[in-house]
Parts: C-alpha cells; sequence; structure tokens
C-alpha cells in the first residue's frame, strides 16, 4: 500500500508571500539606487572625470584620512573596550552610552558639537594662537577628527561586546602561569578577539570615509570625496557628481569585498 | 612547604574564618566539605585572586600573603580545564614554558615527556575544542605539572567526566605525584577521591576548618557529628552517659521504647552528659534469636523495615529496635538468614564498637 505523504514545503503559506514582499522592497531600496547608478554611468565619464586633480586629491584624502582614522580607532576602540568590558566603576553605564552617542546623533549635531570644541573659537580652538585658528576646521586633521567622533564607537563598542564574551578566567589563569598583564593582553586576549575587532575597523573605516555631515562642518577643505560630490553637485549639478559618486561606489566595493576575503582567510587559519 | 596561619577571608556574606594548616614537601591534601563551605575560595585565597584580609601565607619560606598572582609560582588545574582555546595542546603548554624562561630545547623536552606520560601525543596539534572532556583534563593537570612549581592546586578537577576515566586521571595523577615530585592540594567533596589521594584531609564547613587529620583518624574517629555524616557514617545517635552496676551505658534521646547500650567500661565520662554516638553497620551482627554466649553485650530485637540492595557484594538491614539500627551483612549471610521486610532479628554488637564522636 502506498503511503500519501503530505507535501508541507510546496504549499506557499501567506507567511512567506509577506516576507518575500517585504525582501523584495528592501532589496529594491538597498540595491536599485546603487546598481542603477552604476550602470547608468557610462565608463568614458569616469575616466575623464578622474582626470581632475581636485577630485583625485579628494579620492585619495579620503582613504587616506579613512585609514589613519581606522589605526587610531583600534587603539581607541580596543582600550576603551577593555576596560568598559573589564572593570567596574561609578557611572560606567552613563560613560558607555556616551561614548556611544556619536552613532546616534545627526551627523550635522556631530558637526556642530565638534566645530564648538576644535573650531576657532571653541573650547581647545581658542587655546591656539590666531595664525593657527584653522588648525583643527581646515585641516587634514579636522577630517581625521570629525571621522573618529563617528565611526570610532562602531569598534569601541564591537571591541567592549567581544572582550565581554571572552572568559576573564583565562586571563586570570595566564597570570598564574607567569604572565604581566601586557602579555596576558597580547598572548591571550587580543587573539581570540582579533576576528571581531577586524569585522568592527572594516565597518569603522566605511564609516569614516563616508562621512560627509561632520566633516563638512569641521573642514569643508582639503575636499574629501563625500563633500566633494556635494560640492560638484551644488556647483554643477548631478551630471558632474554622478561619475564621481559612481567611482567611489566601485572602489568601496572592491575594498570591502578585499577585507571580507582577508576576514575569510583568518577564520579559516584559526579552524 | 605551604604555612597558611589565621586567615579570614570575607566575601560578601561568606567568611573564611580563622584557616591555619600547613603542608610539608610531597603531601598530598585533599580539602572536602559541602558545597558552599568554602573548599574553592580556600584554594583561589593560596593563589592570590583573593586577598585575605587577616593571617598570613608563606610559601617556601616567603610571605606571599599580598604578592601578585604571577609571582606566586603556584600551580593550578581549575574545575573546568582552562585550555587557550586559540593556541593547539602544543602551543598551550609551551606558552606556559615561555613565560618561565624555559629554554627552547628544554621546552620541547619537556612538551614531549608531558605528552608521553598523560598518553597524548598524537593530539598535540588539535585546538582544545577538538579534544574530549578527559582528554581536557589530562592536558589542563599536564600543563600544572610541565613547569617547576612545586605545589599544584587542584579544584574538583573531575568533576563532569565519567567515574571510569575519573579513575583513571586519579591514577595517573598519584603517579604523576612521585615522577615530578609535586606537593599537591586537591578540592574535591568525594569522599573516595580522598581517601583514594589523601595523605592528609581538611574538612571544611561553613568556612572553618572542622578537621586537619590523616583520612585513617578521621575514618577511626570522626570526631563531630557533621563529619560522621560527612563521611557517610550510619547509626549516628545522641543521648546521654548512665551509669549502672560499674557498667556506662548509653540512652538515645529519641525511642520509642527503652533502649540502654553498653558502651566500654573505660569511658570516664560524667553522668548525664549528652554525646553523639556512631555504630560501624559492619560491626553488627544480625541473629535471629538472642546470642547468650558472646562477649557482644548489645543486643537489640526488632523487625525489618528497609532492606537495601545495590550492585555490591553487601546488603545493608534496617532494623526498628526503638531506634533505627542499620546492619551490613553480605548477599549469602541475607540468603542463609532468610532476611525479609517484617522478620524479627537481633542486632548484636560490641560496647568497642560503639563510638563517641561529639
Amino acid at each position: 500500500m502506498r503511503v500519501k505523504i503530505k507535501n508541507f514545503t510546496k504549499k506557499i503559506s501567506l507567511f512567506y508571500i509577506i516576507l518575500y514582499l517585504l525582501c523584495m522592497l528592501a532589496l529594491f531600496l538597498l540595491v536599485i539606487p546603487i546598481l542603477w547608478i552604476v550602470f547608468s554611468e557610462k565608463p568614458q565619464t569616469i575616466f575623464e572625470i578622474l582626470k581632475i586633480e581636485k577630485v583625485q586629491l579628494a579620492i585619495l584624502t579620503t582613504f587616506f584620512t579613512a585609514t589613519i582614522t581606522s589605526i587610531i580607532s583600534i587603539f581607541f576602540g580596543v582600550s576603551l573596550g577593555y576596560i568598559f568590558a573589564r572593570k567596574q566603576f561609578i557611572g560606567k553605564n552613563i560613560l558607555i552610552t556616551l561614548v556611544d552617542l556619536p552613532l546616534a546623533l545627526p551627523h550635522s549635531v556631530a558637526g556642530i558639537a565638534l566645530l564648538s570644541v576644535f573650531g576657532r573659537y571653541g573650547l581647545i580652538g581658542q587655546i591656539f594662537p590666531s595664525e593657527y585658528g584653522t588648525i583643527f576646521t581646515r585641516s587634514i586633521l579636522g577630517i581625521i577628527i570629525a571621522q573618529l567622533f563617528v565611526s570610532a564607537p562602531i569598534l569601541i563598542q564591537g571591541a567592549r561586546e567581544t572582550f565581554d564574551l571572552i572568559d576573564p578566567d583565562f586571563e586570570i589563569f595566564s597570570h598564574i602561569l607567569g604572565a604581566s598583564s601586557f602579555t596576558t593582553f597580547r598572548k591571550v586576549v587580543f587573539p581570540q578577539a582579533r576576528k571581531s575587532i577586524l569585522a568592527s575597523t572594516i565597518l569603522c573605516w566605511a564609516r569614516a570615509a563616508s562621512e560627509f555631515g561632520a566633516v563638512v562642518f569641521m573642514a569643508y577643505y582639503p575636499l574629501s570625496a563625500p563633500v566633494i560630490v556635494f560640492d560638484l553637485y551644488n556647483s554643477q549639478g548631478i551630471s558632474a557628481a554622478k561619475p564621481v559618486a559612481v567611482f567611489i561606489i566601485i572602489i568601496s566595493t572592491i575594498l570591502f569585498a578585499l577585507a571580507r576575503v582577508g576576514a575569510r582567510i583568518m577564520m579559516k587559519e584559526d579552524r | 612547604m605551604l604555612e597558611v596561619n589565621s586567615i579570614r577571608v570575607t566575601l560578601g556574606k561568606f567568611e573564611l574564618k580563622d584557616i591555619t594548616f600547613s603542608t610539608s614537601e610531597n603531601d598530598s591534601i585533599v580539602i572536602l566539605g559541602p558545597s558552599g563551605s568554602g573548599k574553592t575560595s580556600l584554594l583561589k585565597t593560596i593563589l592570590g585572586i583573593y586577598t585575605p584580609d587577616e593571617g598570613t601565607i608563606f610559601y617556601r619560606g616567603k610571605d606571599i600573603t599580598y604578592f601578585p598572582l604571577n609571582k606566586r609560582q603556584i600551580a593550578y588545574v581549575p574545575q573546568k580545564p582552562t585550555l587557550f582555546p586559540h593556541m593547539t595542546v602544543q602551543e598551550n603548554l609551551e606558552y606556559a614554558l615561555t613565560l618561565n624562561h624555559i629554554p627552547k630545547q628544554e621546552r620541547e623536552k619537556r612538551i614531549n615527556n608531558i605528552l608521553e606520560f598523560m598518553g597524548l601525543e598524537e593530539k598535540r596539534n588539535r585546538l582544545p575544542k577538538n579534544l574530549s572532556g578527559g582528554e581536557l583534563h589530562r592536558i589542563s593537570i599536564g600543563r600544572a605539572l610541565i613547569l617547576d612549581f612545586p605545589l599544584i592546586l587542584l579544584d574538583e578537577p573531575l568533576s563532569g567526566i565519567d567515574k571510569r576515566k575519573a579513575k583513571k586521571i586519579i591514577k595517573l595523577l598519584k603517579k604523576a605525584k612521585e615522577v615530578y615530585n609535586k606537593t599537591i592540594i586537591y578540592v574535591t567533596h568525594d569522599i573516595n577521591d580522598a581517601t583514594e589521594l589523601a595523605n592528609k584531609v581538611i574538612i571544611l564547613n561553613e568556612g572553618q576548618i572542622e578537621r586537619f587529620a590523616t583520612p585513617e583518624d578521621i575514618m577511626e574517629n570522626p570526631k563531630s557529628q557533621f563529619i560522621a555524616e560527612f563521611f557517610n557514617f550510619e547509626n549516628i545517635f545522641s543521648g546521654f552517659i548512665y551509669y549502672e552496676d560499674n557498667h556506662t551505658f548509653f540512652i538515645p534521646e529519641k525511642t520509642s521504647k527503652e533502649i540502654k547500650i553498653f558502651l566500654s567500661d573505660d569511658l570516664k565520662l560524667k553522668q548525664s552528659k549528652k554525646i553523639t554516638i556512631t555504630i560501624r553497620p559492619e560491626e553488627i551482627i544480625l541473629s535471629p534469636k538472642k546470642m547468650d554466649f558472646t562477649s557482644a553485650r548489645n543486643c537489640f530485637k526488632g523487625k525489618i523495615i528497609e532492606i537495601i540492595e545495590n550492585l555490591s557484594s553487601n546488603v545493608k538491614v534496617v532494623l526498628d529496635c526503638g531506634i533505627r539500627i542499620t546492619a551490613v551483612i553480605t548477599r549469602t549471610s541475607k540468603k542463609k538468614l532468610d532476611i525479609k521486610e517484617g522478620k524479627e532479628m537481633c542486632a548484636v554488637f560490641k560496647a568497642s564498637s560503639v563510638y563517641i564522636i561529639d
């Protein structure tokens, strides 16, 4: 006798119909603008615009500053993240919230906040003599500070969560075996956290490179890539800004893909 | 080797109080006690994870009470094998040796030796996540042995692994102790581990040392009701001393009928003094009727109320003689005597089989 088995998988429920519709809507919103802008632009136009020195410089500035920002963020993130994860002190939760706050702030607000500290008449800016008044506001340093303010919290948060997951007993044990705090951190704690820290660094780099709001307030000049797109759009319209935007998309995609491949190789090595 | 003098450690509401003991070279000290008695806290204080409020700890002649953890040179095997997850077995062992400035050649020699000793040579390149529970425990013990630290503290290192493997590891540990010439302090709540390993036992109760003696001494005379109960002594009764016709008796407190238990006459205790006694179940004879021609002066008739059989060759028989008396007999005797619930029997034992514990 043949037993009839009900096939559950072939039946499409209403739940899945709604789920697929939502996915399609999300993908349309997230992917279409990027694909559309990339494929609607002629490669010739991109090469043409890239010949302009101002554009080349802005792109280089962005990659350079984002890389420096990420390196500094690693030190900030690892130090603060470790202390937040391991030490108990009064006001710790308030401090954690304050450190994470730039992630939730409108970027223009972040820019104004930075200007009030580093601007010519700001808390720190005013300490410097007037000939150095623009040391933070018209410089690479200004861009880095703005990028740091909005992107370092990603790394700090990521590192804190990672260190939180590492059993403190490993550290105690390493001390018992004879290791100092630094050796324990270098040999026991950091190697266990490095994959997550690398992942946070990639996100931090992306966040720093794409920062527009805070940078535009802090250091409009020297022009960085996001600012020059805005600058070209303002002065010459969308046709001038689009090729630069497309180039940034392409280069960011390549770098992102490379970073992910690197992270995957690291994970395989660990296995 | 190690001298712990009157230490007091406060850990929230819990307190280790007036802990004093010392170890000599090559000692195997087992710390026993129920959960929450402070066994692990005591180890952690010796290791330096907790700092005492009072008292001193001397180790190899030096006061290490306030020494940092990494300067103490005391090896530790925790309850949960804490092997660094990102290091292979070999790297875990090598890390411990590198920290202690052992030259490369010597390191390799020691790693090979210990892996061979532990029977884990083939696992040297494995990460901890790819090892079984028993292997992790063995590596954890191996890492403690590989260093030149003369004292090893083990905190219930066999909890969570099956009895057969645990027995194997205990054997290995005993052998290792001889080969590597180490002093060990071993925390457990398993009495069998204690009797197998220890030459001295510390019994902790509510943060205090209840007894520090050899296992033989404790088994011979537990000296307190807590220890007697902890060591699963049966037939523990509280009552009073009573003298009559030049004989010394014990009158139990809670009985359903009047009972007088003969005690050794050489005991010099005050009339009516409250004491606690224990009678070894192995020293009680069961007889179908009163035995007239015997040197055993205690004979109590009662009904069998419980028969406890397990996988061993002995059977526990519980009699209600006014007090509940437990005797241990062989399966053969059980058959011969036709032991069954409800049957009347006599529990016979000598006055010298009654031990005063409190």
